[in-house]
Order: structure tokens, then sequence, then C-alpha cells
């Protein structure tokens, strides 16, 4: 018996040291997210919008939103793309293979012809059926083959031709002055090759005319602590690595890129379950090989608006298929991975993707396992488990809170002093129970990495639309 | 160029101490728990104690920002209530009806609310209530208050007091235009041109190559009323100067105004210059030739430029300038064009009128690959009908 106890022991202790490790560093991460973005909050709102949205100085920008069966809101986000304040934008919607009524609805809506126009760029996508433009709006409508999210995302690609190119969800509302926003470190620095704003939840906002008109906290628990996962997320980890020019993900739902660097690097991977991950990976990796002094930007303050999932069923889906891709594009950059030659983002990008992001839900599942099974085996006393949990839960809820806390200190987007306390209730909340089960899901996802065979497929969620109040 | 960005020495002094504090903390911890035998027993409690502090200062945090919001809430709706009353005695006291007192008085205890809405009123009205608005602002002593905030960190309130200082017609502090931060040099340069100095066209002018393209846009848009001006005495040296981005700065300048701005000898004046520089002057020959024959001669070589992208820049200024003697060389590059220049060719000779269609439709029947024809002539129509 000697042996075993040693072994789990062992396991323990690494568990342990991994746990406190991964929390120093989110607590770290948090601490530099703060002084960045009290540094900067007020910096970005101070720019007048006027000037810059009548300049004839902004680069133009193709904003690119695939589409599959998403009639209960492609009108109304359709609309929010078209009415973003920016001098020159053109929507490009691609209809990846809708089977409900998604084309038809665009055709009608805003009264589209059969185009002519021809593809620019020439990355190998799915057949394209029909390409479709308004006779009055900016509005490029592709109907091609269904072949998945970056499959459409190049489709878009080829009609593009602006300098700037925006990758955003079809289901997702981009604020007003988004555009305006994200596209600032363009016009700061040259050297700015891909930008990306912040994602928040709409469920439990007032969405009008394609536009949130009064932001509240999500009504359900669960869409709650989805809400806090994201400001985590965002307001957290990548103001920081953005700092650390070692921002590895800018989110599909809203991204802007430089056209010519997405060409050069081969446009998004065809396939791929995280085609955004994916795409800033591999400009990390392109711009680092040929040495070029590049920046990939978070920006905190642009908002695009998402549904996030309001039943169980509908989250895992997603997140295992989020974690699936994580884990299948930190397997093809591998040789990234502690590599010196890739600079801060080779040396830590990589790594804190991977021990965190990636692994975290496996260290924590088996720690979990063993302190439940040394427990009951008697390998672990019953305090030391109790401090184990205790430990685990305080950490958790500290870095969830001070998520919530940076929202205030810096967008304070929440109005009524309820939905913050609501959201600070739901941070504690989600450590018995919701944390647990979202790491099993996000294991299933390693699971099906490493060992299924199954179709990468974009998962079906079932949405509500904008049209009525989301739970 | 230093923009938004504070400095990063504060941001990195500040987390250094932070992280130094935390480190400290641990180490006292694990020499406080370093007795215990084995290693759990010896990291578990390091790893729950080290969570309990920051936990308990995240959770006092919290509810101290619960607090705080509750009051901002509260002054909100007290700002929201107060609003109508600013609102009115203002606009009595500038127009010589109201009561001053009360309008002292609304400025001493509402503070924020009153200087929000006496920013709004500086922005929105010229004329006799701008002079009543100025002799206002020094003697409710808010010309005092917009002083001392124009040393504010906070970029938002140093805008508001240089718009605010620039508006009622008070000097602004010109080293403030070499201040590190770039945003608060575009500011104090707004506030200049703002106040109505002699110096500040010549002086904002001279910023402008130094700025990022952000700061140019900005400065470009303040400097718009004073286009004659900086046409006439400044424009022609900066297109001419030895440094690129003086040549950058003034041609941007002539794009953001989209004004008929003839610079003698445009074109040749650039003709040296790199590639990119030529690329961004092109929409620009539209606003700067001298003659309209000038300007031909200009789209005449830049569409038998061996680079795509000036050609097809070159097509569109040629249809922007409507240049019907471009047609043959519009038609050479549909047929012979890369992707993007040929498009653009035929997007050119869409818009040139009839005789441009007319030789499009006979691309359409003739050529062998008609579909940027078909697309452009296409999409023409359809604006035509639409």
């Amino acid at each position: 018996m000697s042996i075993p106890y040693h072994v789990i022991n062992g396991i323990l202790d690494v568990i342990i040291v991994y746990s406190f490790v991964s929390n120093f560093n989110y607590f770290v991460l948090m601490a530099v997210g703060f002084f960045v973005l009290r540094a900067q909050r007020t910096a970005e709102g101070s720019v007048e919008r006027d000037p810059l949205f009548k300049s004839r100085l902004m680069p133009a920008i193709s904003i690119i939103a695939p589409a599959h069966n998403e009639e209960l809101s492609i009108a109304q986000s359709t609309r929010s793309m078209l009415q973003l304040e920016y001098p020159e934008h053109e929507v490009i919607i691609v209809n990846d293979g809708s089977t409900d009524r998604t084309l038809q609805l665009l055709i009608e809506e805003f009264h589209l012809y059969r185009s002519n126009r021809q593809p620019i760029h020439e990355f190998a996508t799915g057949h394209v059926n029909a390409v479709y433009e308004s006779q009055d709006l900016k509005l490029l409508v592709i109907d091609k083959q269904n072949g998945g999210k970056s499959d459409s995302l190049n489709a878009g690609v080829n009609y593009a031709n602006t300098p700037l190119i925006a990758a955003v969800d079809a289901d997702s509302l981009l604020e007003s002055n988004s555009l305006l926003l994200v596209v600032r470190p363009f016009l700061e620095d040259e050297r700015t090759v891909a930008t990306g704003g912040i994602i928040r939840v709409v469920n439990g906002c007032r969405v009008e005319h394609g536009a949130v008109t009064a932001v509240g906290a999500p009504p359900s628990m669960l869409t709650k602590f989805q809400a806090v996962e994201y400001l985590r997320a965002f307001l957290g980890g990548r103001v920081a690595l953005s700092y650390m020019n070692s921002l590895m993900l800018i989110s599909g739902a809203f991204g802007l890129f430089r056209l010519d660097c997405v060409v050069e690097a081969g446009g998004f991977e065809h396939g791929s379950l995280a085609e955004d991950l994916e795409l800033v990976i591999r400009l990390h990796r392109m711009l680092r090989e040929k040495k070029s002094d590049y920046k990939i930007v978070f920006v905190p303050t642009p908002v695009c608006w998402t549904e996030v999932p309001d039943s169980g069923a509908n989250l895992r889906t997603q997140r295992k298929r989020w974690q699936r891709g994580g884990a299948e594009t930190m397997w093809k950059h591998r040789a990234m991975l502690f590599n010196p030659a890739y600079g801060t983002v080779g040396c830590f990008g990589m790594p804190y993707l991977l021990m965190l992001e990636i692994l975290g839900p496996c260290v924590e599942l088996t720690g979990y396992v063993i302190t439940i099974a040394g427990l009951a085996i008697g390998f672990i006393s019953l305090t030391s488990a109790l401090l184990f949990f205790i430990g685990s839960v305080l950490f958790g809820t500290m870095i969830s809170i001070s998520a919530v806390l940076l929202e205030e200190f810096t967008t304070r987007r929440y109005a009524h002093p309820l939905d913050l306390l609501s959201l600070i209730v739901a941070a504690f909340v989600e450590n018995f129970g919701y944390r647990q089960i979202n790491a099993f899901w996000r294991f299933q996802g390693i699971f099906d990495a490493i060992g299924s065979k199954k179709k990468r497929a974009w998962g079906k969620l079932t949405r509500r639309g904008f049209a009525q109040p989301t739970g | 160029v230093k923009t938004s960005e504070s400095s990063k020495v504060r941001v990195w002094a500040s987390i250094t101490l932070m992280v130094g504090l935390y480190v400290a903390a641990l180490y006292w911890v694990y020499q406080a728990a370093s007795a215990a035998s084995g290693s759990a027993a010896r990291i578990l409690p390091l790893a729950t104690s080290l969570a309990v502090v920051p936990c308990i200062l995240v959770v006092i945090l919290a509810i101290f920002s619960i607090v705080a919001k509750s009051f901002r809430y509260i002054a909100r709706l007290r700002a929201i209530r107060i609003t109508p009353a600013i609102l009115e005695t203002l606009a009595l006291v500038c127009v010589g009806e109201g009561d001053r007192d009360h309008l002292r008085w609304l400025a001493q205890h509402h503070p924020q609310t009153f200087q929000l809405i006496f920013t709004e009123f500086l922005s929105s009205f010229g004329g006799e209530i701008n002079m009543q608005l100025r002799i206002l602002a020094v003697e409710l002593g808010l010309v005092d208050r917009w002083r001392d905030a124009v040393r504010s960190r906070n970029l938002m309130t140093q805008k508001t007091a240089l718009a605010n200082l620039g508006r009622t017609g008070q000097a602004i502090e010109l080293a403030l235009l070499r201040h590190p931060v770039e945003q608060t040099r575009i500011e104090a340069a707004c506030g200049l041109l703002a106040s109505g100095s002699p110096e500040a066209p010549s002086m904002v002018f001279k910023m402008l190559p130094y700025q990022s393209l952000l700061g140019r846009i900005r400065l470009a848009d303040s400097l718009r009323p004073f286009a004659a001006e900086i046409c006439e005495r400044y424009l022609a040296d900066g297109l001419r100067s030895a440094d690129p981005r003086c040549v950058r700065a003034s041609v941007d300048l002539l794009r953001a105004w989209e004004r008929w701005i003839p610079i003698d000898r445009f074109w040749p004046i650039l003709a040296e210059r790199d590639i990119d520089l030529r690329l961004a002057a092109v929409p620009a020959l539209r606003y700067a030739s001298s003659s309209d024959d000038e300007a031909a001669q200009n789209i005449f070589g830049l569409l038998q430029f061996q680079d795509e992208r000036v050609n097809a820049s070159a097509a569109k200024a040629a249809s922007d300038m409507g240049i019907s003697t471009s047609l043959p060389l519009l038609v050479n590059q549909l047929r012979n064009g890369g992707r993007v220049s040929s498009l653009a060719a035929a997007r050119a000779l869409a818009a040139l009128g009839t005789e441009g269609r007319e030789l499009l439709e006979k691309e359409i029947f003739t050529s062998s690959r008609p579909q940027n024809a078909l697309q452009a002539l296409e999409q023409s129509l359809v604006a035509e009908r639409g």
C-alpha cells in the first residue's frame, strides 16, 4: 500500500501547487488588467467621435458575418451592422448552407438582387451558389454550401476589398460606436495587425431595433455565471496579455484584422473549431518568424453583445467545442511552446494557454477525484480535504469577484446597484457545482480532441433571438 | 508616438509593488508553516491562507463598490431632477433675465451637473450668448477650475477643461503642445485653435507630422476652418519638405478637407517619393491639381504605372474626376490588369457615362473574361435604377 499512497500523495502535491500557481497567475493578470484598464479608461472615452466618423482618412472595413440557421436574429443583427457608425464599411453575410429561412429573410428584408460580383482572393471554400447585393445598402450576401465557420469566413475574405476586415458572429449585436473604437489601435500605431473588442452577455438587456438600449444583469443563474466568466476572461486575462503583446485569442464574435496579413497567413483554418484562436496564433507565428515588429491588441471598450446559452445542454455543446478547438490548435502549434524564438508568445502566452486554459479542467477534475477517493480510502484527512476545497473556493471567488469589480471600476455598464450585487453573488455561487460541471464538459472536449473521430461541426445551439427577452 | 497608454513605468511599478507584497506574504506564511512535517501539511495551509487574505480584501472592495454605486445612482437621480432648473436659470441669465445669485448657488451645490450643462451651452451657442457665457465662466470660478483640471491625469477631465478654456477664449499653455501623451497634445492644440490665437494655425500645422493617424485626423478636422490660410502659407512648403512625415501630413490634410486647393506642380513634387506616399496622394490629385488638363495628364501616367495598387487608385480618381479621355487606358487596364485594378477600371468605366458603359457592354460580348465588366455594369445600372 505504500507505493500508491506516495503516488497519490505526490499527485495531490502537484495539484495543490498547480492550483496555487494558476490562481496566483490569474491574480497577477487581474492586477495587471486593473492597472492597465485604470490607465486607459479615460483615454478611450476622451476621443471625439465626430471627426473620425466623417474623416476620409479612416481605413475602410468589410464586416464578415457567417450565418448558419440564424432566422431568429439575422435581420436585426444585419441592420445593426449596417447602422454602425463608421465612414466606410461594407457588410458581408455568408449564409453557410442554412436550412431555415435565413437567406429568404435577408433577400426580402433588404431587397437583394442576384449579383455577378466576383471574388478577389482565392481561398478554397465550399461551393458558392449565388451572391446577392443590396440595391441601396452596402450589403453583400454570399450563399454557399455548408462548410463550417472558417470556411464561411474565408468565403467572405474572398470578396473583401478593404484594408481591414472584421470577423463577427451573425447572432451578435455590435454597439453603434464599436467599429470606431476597435479601429483605434490601427490609427494610433501602424504596427497593429489585429484588434478585438469585448464580448458581453446580452441576456437580460433590452434590445430595440438591433441595439441594446438598457443594460441589465442576466436573469437566470446559469447566464449570470457566464456573464461573470466573460468578464473574467476579457477584463482580467486579455487586457494583461494584450499589454504584454501576448494576446492569444481575439474572439470570433468580434475581431478586426488587416486583410493583407490574413491573406498572407493563409486565411482561416478550414475545419477548425477554434478558428479565431488558430488565426491569432498563426499570425503571431508568421510575424515572429519574419521578425516583424507588430502588435495584436485587445480593446476593452467596444462592445459586442452576444446571447449566451440558457440551457445546460447548449452550454455543454459550446464548451466542449471550444475546448476541443483549443486543444487541437495547441497541438498544431506545439513547436511554439516554450520556444524563445517566439518571444513572449512562446515563453508566456502559449504556456499560459496550455497550462491554464487547456489542461486546467484535467487537473481540476483529477484533484476532485483524488480528494474524494483519498478521503474514502483514508489517504487524506478530512481537514486536508476541506482545506483544499476551501482554498479552491476562496481563490475562485476572489478571482471572479475581482473580474466583476474590474467592470465596475472601469466600464460601469451595469447601471443599477442590484445588478452588481447579483453578479457578485453569482461569482461566489458558481464555485459550488457550475465550476465542476464546466470542468467536466471541458475535459470531455479534450477527450474528443484526443480520441474522437466525431465530425467537426458548428454545434447546434438553440437561440431565442433578440426579439424577446432572453433568459 | 506616445498615445493613450499611460506611462509603462507607472503601470509596471504598480504591478511590481503589488506582486512584491504578495510574494512577501507568501514567504512569511511559508516560514510560519515550515515546522509541519508532511509536504501537504506545509503547502495546504499556505495556499489556503494566501487565498483568505486577498479574498477578504476583494470582499471589502466589493462592499465599498456596491455602496459607492448606490451613492452614484442616487447622485444621478438628483442630477436628473436638478437639470431643468439649471437649464432654465442659465438660459435666462444668458439673455439677461435670470437670477444670477440662484445660478451661483446651483453652480456651487451641483458642480458636476452644472459644468456638464455649461459645456453644452458653450459648444452650442455663439454670438451674444457665448459672450455672456464667457463672462459667467470667469464670474462663477469655472475658468479657475478648468485651469486646475488641465493638470488632471483623467484625460476626459483634461479634455473638457482644455476645450472649455479654448471656447471661452482663455490662453492655453503652449508647453502642452509638446506633452508626452499624444491626446493631451491634441486636445491642447484643438483648444488653442478654438481660443482664436492668431499663431494657432501655424503652430498646429507644424506639430501635425509628428502625430499618429488618429491625431492627424483630429487635427485636420480642427484645422478645417483655417484651410485657406494653411494652403496659402504653409501647405506647399509641407509638400516640398525633405521629411516624408511632413509630406504625408500635408497630403492627408488635402484628402481630409476634400476641397479644391490648387497646389502648383502638385504631382511633380511627389514624383520622387516612395510608392506608399504617392499612393496616398492619388485621391488628393482631384483637389490639388491646378487645372483639369494637369490632373488628366497625371492620371494617364498613373494608369500606366507598373503597380496594381496605383493603377486601381488612379482608375478611381479618373472616375471621380470624370476624365473621359482616360477611357482607352481604362479599357486596357480592364483587359490586362490584375484582379483588383481590372475591377477598378471596370467600375471607373461604368461611372464615366454612356461612352464608358458602351465600352463595357462591348467588352462583355467580346472579352474572354467579361466578369468584371459585367459586375461593374450591373452595379451601375442597379444604382441608377434604385
